[in-house]
């Protein structure tokens, strides 16, 4: 698990805003690239790696994460060294007054996201709801200084790095979806000692914060047999809705049935999990899951497609935590699946 | 300087609990204060004899302490609840990264991920008494092996460069306050002056109504922090003060009218001495001068603040060179005395 | 290029129904076009050879226009509509229409509704008829209108017109169509159809092509007006670079490029995002694999409004970025 965390902590440090994923894509290259037999970047932001089996007609299992990370665009450079922004996927704003951002532009640089003083706030407004338009990030530059570094659509990521809790939890940002990658890549390592039955191939995809773009596209290059999609799931926190209960951290892969995704490959998934004594939950959502599931199985003809979760709180903040027995049960698992090879539908 | 504000901003010391910066404070006085002394409740004072006695009795005064929280209660999940030491506005607080007590233990302020909140819930910060520290544990027992009811806590330490000369920190206020007294008592002075380190500014000026009793100052100036509101979407007639534009002085505040004569006293020094100084123009906030003001007879007192953004959050902002000059300006004054003031 | 805006933004051209206004296209894109066709969706295709055959560039320009569509005729020979694509009710009030057979009517909303109330179901257009007979005669459900053609000069060479989304984009691609001296790629000029409806046209025409580069030419909300506030985008500071909107992140290799060719051939340009809104971007962005894709903004002002505005000196640099980008490529 402390190889997981060298990865997780890694992948989180990398920039990769949705629609900006080119800033990050080389770094992911070279931290992964290894991995592979072969790789290649897209123009919609994705990675694509592939690993042969040897196997002449074997089929080829696709295993999906997303590498964007919610953050901002500068849409405006104000008088002050202020900027304007505007969020890239979907961004609470209620957690960032006051926090830290780093600023990808001719150079990296640091911002603070303002909070209005009291004086100059109505009665009531700490009530009232946040608006992004209400913000603006504080660079400690002036203007004509700014305007030199940045410009319209320079990205803005949260600045957070990654933090052990106690036990086996950490804290950091963009675990959403770095953890899933990191999972993949712990798979590949365990795969490593085993026959191959298929062909794996393996796309980080851009895009998924802004609606699955990369996915779709990836999957329509690739055109595998069948897929396994990886992303985050909430957590129960105290406040959440009942159904969550289920989903608790700490208690392995959370397991999804939907009807986005290929019901015999679920139940095959669960059976592998319970013959392998992997802990897994089970969570139902039929009609979205908010992944990337949904464009991958309706991609070309459509492709069987199975979806995993690591559970995780704070979901698009700097500080989400995630259990580190958790992705290593969910990197297990789909290396269980995929060694299992015969999934035949 | 500079070096000395972030080793004092990396402190744990919210009110009430300031011994770890006193500590620091101490370690750097030591060998160049004439006496020091720590009262029953952990105010500092320190005294420095200068060439001569002016016949004054002069004390520059800083507060130790920062805003923060306490541990409540832990729930049955292990998750930590607080509440507030000093005043912070909740929107401030909402996901941020906090360090627990003496073992600096790191914790997350959990926030409910955007897609489980309720349509009428969207961009509404709740209030503090719903939210809680996540450290990682899971249940009751395990968390309270690592803290207790009652531990305190603060934002996590992140002093930083940026920008043109900025700098970013928590606890900015007063930690930089402390590091300009402990400049000048480094100094030879020529006049007799008290230096006083205080306690509880954030939970009601408490530290300063102590010394304030106890020494009796003739005149009383302290270094605080103040809000600037020069931030984006502000209108010029709001801002109170800009950075960068060299110490606040102020006429007035919520919790103080300052002694006319002694501001124009400061005033004079300052333009004397080519420092460019700002008028805050905005009546609001309060200081330990309030404290001093009303003490036993009374003492004369004045405030030098450095214009602060985002004062009361894990990110105070201010600029290096109006740091420089509050330090210009203290030392100033020092050399005049206060004599006819 | 002047005379190209004035043809195209006086046809008639709704959302579903772009026949007019793809024959005079068709009509001026002919003489410069090596190959020209139309899709079973209806987007005009206009194709023209490259030097370098081993790449694709795809051009879109809209040729639909907001418009409204007859749902209900009242016994008294009133006509119900609703939109088609994001029609502003109520700037759209009190204005005449014309329909696609010429009939010309008035819309208008119940009597008595209040501001905040008006939507398209309170619209209903007069054209003087006494009963649904009679009005029957002329229209009949499912007929669409738009409101009539308008078209003024203002000062410092800007104009005001309805339909500028997207015909000033049409216009744009054709002019360039017509000056570029070469195409360095194979290069597609589409005219798409149903783009105000959620870009359907130009999805089906990317797949046809499946390019390897692909531009949009469409407006963008221009901020400079009273009221407006976070939109830098301004009249007269040239042709807008689009970053994203909210379809599509701009692939970078296209705004990078698009920035050098500004820069190189001294073009005024600006940078956009449009937090409201999509374009045809996003549908040529994810055909197939995907591939490279942004777009070139004329900034608007008062858009989807009978008085959309336009600065001429910035469609004229609109055209010249296009043209540089047709001829010189990505290199």
């Amino acid at each position: 698990m402390d190889r997981i965390y060298e990865i997780a902590c890694e992948l989180s440090s990398i920039p990769a805003v949705s629609g900006r994923e080119d800033m990050g894509l080389h770094r992911l290259a070279e931290l992964c690239g290894d991995y592979f037999d072969r790789y290649e970047l897209t123009p919609v932001g994705s990675f694509i790696g592939r690993i042969d089996c040897g196997r002449i007609g074997a089929k080829t299992l696709l295993f999906d994460a997303h590498f964007d990370e919610v953050g901002f665009f500068v849409s405006e450079i104000c008088e002050g060294g202020f900027l304007k922004v505007v969020n890239i996927g979907g961004i609470d704003p209620r957690i960032l007054s006051a926090s830290e951002v780093l600023i990808y532009g001719k150079r990296t640089i640091t911002g603070v996201f303002t909070s209005k003083p009291p004086h100059l706030q109505e009665p009531g407004e700490s009530e009232k709801p946040i608006k992004l338009t209400d913000l603006a990030v504080d660079t400690g530059y002036l203007k004509e200084q700014l305007s030199e570094i940045v410009s319209i659509g320079t990205p803005v990521a949260y600045k957070s790095p990654v933090e052990r809790l106690q036990g086996d939890y950490i804290t950091g940002k963009s675990f959403d979806d770095r953890i899933c990658i990191a999972a993949i890549l712990r798979a590949l390592e365990f795969l490593k000692e085993k026959e191959l039955p298929v062909n794996i191939a393996v796309q980080f995809s851009g895009g998924e914060e802004i609606g699955y773009k990369g996915a779709a596209t990836a999957s329509y290059s690739i055109n595998p047999d069948f897929a396994v999609v990886l992303d985050v799931t909430n957590a129960y926190v105290p406040d959440a809705p009942d159904y969550r209960k289920d989903i608790k951290i700490g208690g392995g892969g959370s397991i999804s049935y939907s009807a986005k995704t290929s019901r015999k490959l679920t139940d095959k998934t669960v059976a592998v999990a319970r013959k392998n004594g992997i802990p897994y939950q089970l969570f139902a959502e039929p009609n979205r899951t908010g992944t990337n599931a949904g464009a991958v199985q309706t991609s070309r003809g459509g492709i069987p497609t199975v979806l995993i979760s690591v559970p995780l709180k704070n979901m698009h903040t700097a500080n989400e935590v995630v259990s580190l027995l958790d992705v290593y049960n969910v990197a297990k698992l789909i290396s269980e699946l995929a060694a299992d090879g015969g999934i035949d539908l | 300087m500079i070096k000395t504000i972030e080793r004092y901003c990396a402190c744990i010391s919210p009110s009430g609990s300031e011994d770890e910066i006193r500590e620091q404070i101490i370690g750097d006085i030591k060998n160049h204060a004439t006496s020091w002394e720590v009262d029953e409740t952990g105010n500092l004072t320190v005294f420095k004899k200068g060439a001569k006695a002016s016949g004054l009795k002069i004390l520059f005064s800083a507060h130790m302490d920062e805003i923060g929280f306490m541990i409540k209660y832990i729930s049955d999940e292990g998750y930590l609840y607080f509440d507030l030491i000093g005043g912070i506005d909740r929107r401030v607080v909402a996901g941020r990264r906090v360090v627990i007590g003496g073992n600096r233990i790191t914790g997350v302020i959990a926030s409910k991920a955007i897609h489980l909140q309720k349509p009428d819930e969207k961009g509404i910060c709740v209030p503090i008494s719903e939210m809680y520290i996540d450290i990682g544990c899971t249940d009751k027992e395990s968390a309270s092996g690592c803290v207790s009811v009652g531990d305190i806590a603060v934002f996590k330490p992140n002093f930083e460069h940026f920008g043109d000369g900025l700098i970013k920190s928590k606890a900015i206020d007063d930690r930089f306050g402390c590091a300009v007294l402990v400049e000048l008592i480094k100094r030879e002075l020529p006049y007799d002056t008290y230096f006083a380190f205080v306690t509880c500014e954030e939970v009601g000026t408490d530290g300063a109504k102590q010394v304030g009793y106890r020494l009796k100052p003739d005149i009383a100036v302290v270094f605080e922090s103040t809000t600037a509101g020069d931030i984006a979407d502000a209108p010029k007639s709001r801002y109170a003060c800009s950075l960068r534009s060299g110490p606040v002085l102020s006429h007035m505040d919520g919790g103080t009218i300052y002694d006319k004569a002694l501001l124009q006293y400061i005033k004079n020094v300052a333009e004397e001495n080519n420092i460019e100084y700002q008028i805050k123009n905005v009546i609001a906030g309060g200081n330990d001068s309030s404290a001093y003001q009303k003490s036993g007879i009374g003492t004369r007192v004045a405030v030098i603040s450095a214009p602060t953004r985002y004062i009361h959050s894990a990110n105070n902002v201010v600029a290096e060179t109006d740091l420089e000059s509050i330090r210009e300006l203290a030392s100033a004054l020092l050399e005049r005395g206060f004599i006819n003031a | 290029m002047l005379d190209l805006i004035k043809k195209f933004t006086a046809a008639f051209s709704v959302t579903g129904e772009e026949t007019a206004l793809r024959s005079v296209i068709e009509k001026e894109a002919a003489i410069y076009a090596d190959g020209i066709s139309t899709d079973p969706m209806g987007n005009l295709i206009v194709y023209k050879k490259g030097e370098n055959s081993g790449k694709k560039l795809m051009i879109a320009a809209h040729m639909d226009e907001i418009g409204f569509v007859v749902t209900y005729i009242e016994d008294n020979g009133f006509i119900r509509v609703s939109n088609l694509g994001g029609i502003n009710s109520i700037s759209s009030s009190y204005h005449t229409v014309r329909f696609n057979n010429g009939t010309p009517g008035v819309l208008v909303f119940d009597s008595g509704t209040k501001p905040e109330d008006i939507k398209a179901n309170k619209l209903f257009v007069d054209i003087g008829a006494r009963s649904a007979k009679e009005a029957g005669k002329k229209i009949k459900i499912g007929d669409t209108c738009a409101l009539t053609p308008v078209f003024q000069k203002l000062m410092n060479n800007r104009f005001t017109a309805k339909a500028f989304d997207d015909r000033i984009g049409c216009a744009v691609a054709l002019d360039s169509l017509r000056n570029a001296k070469k195409t360095k790629y194979d290069t597609y000029y589409v005219f798409t159809v149903q783009e105000e409806v959620g870009c359907r046209g130009s999805k089906t025409a990317s797949f046809s092509i499946m390019p390897d580069y692909a531009v949009a030419l469409d407006v963008t909300t221009a901020g400079d007006v009273p009221g407006e506030k976070n939109q830098p985008v301004s009249l007269g500071k040239g042709a807008a670079i689009k970053i994203k909107d909210n379809s599509v992140i701009c692939s970078k290799v296209i705004v990078d490029r698009l920035t050098a060719l500004a820069e190189k051939h001294k073009i005024k340009y600006q940078y956009e995002i449009l937090t409201a809104g999509g374009t045809d971007t996003s549908s040529m962005q994810l055909a197939g694999a995907g591939c490279d894709a942004g777009c070139i903004s004329i900034p608007t002002r008062y858009i989807h409004t009978p008085m959309e505005t336009i600065d001429f000196s910035d469609v004229k640099a609109c055209s010249s970025l296009l043209t540089a980008l047709t001829e010189e490529g990505m290199e």
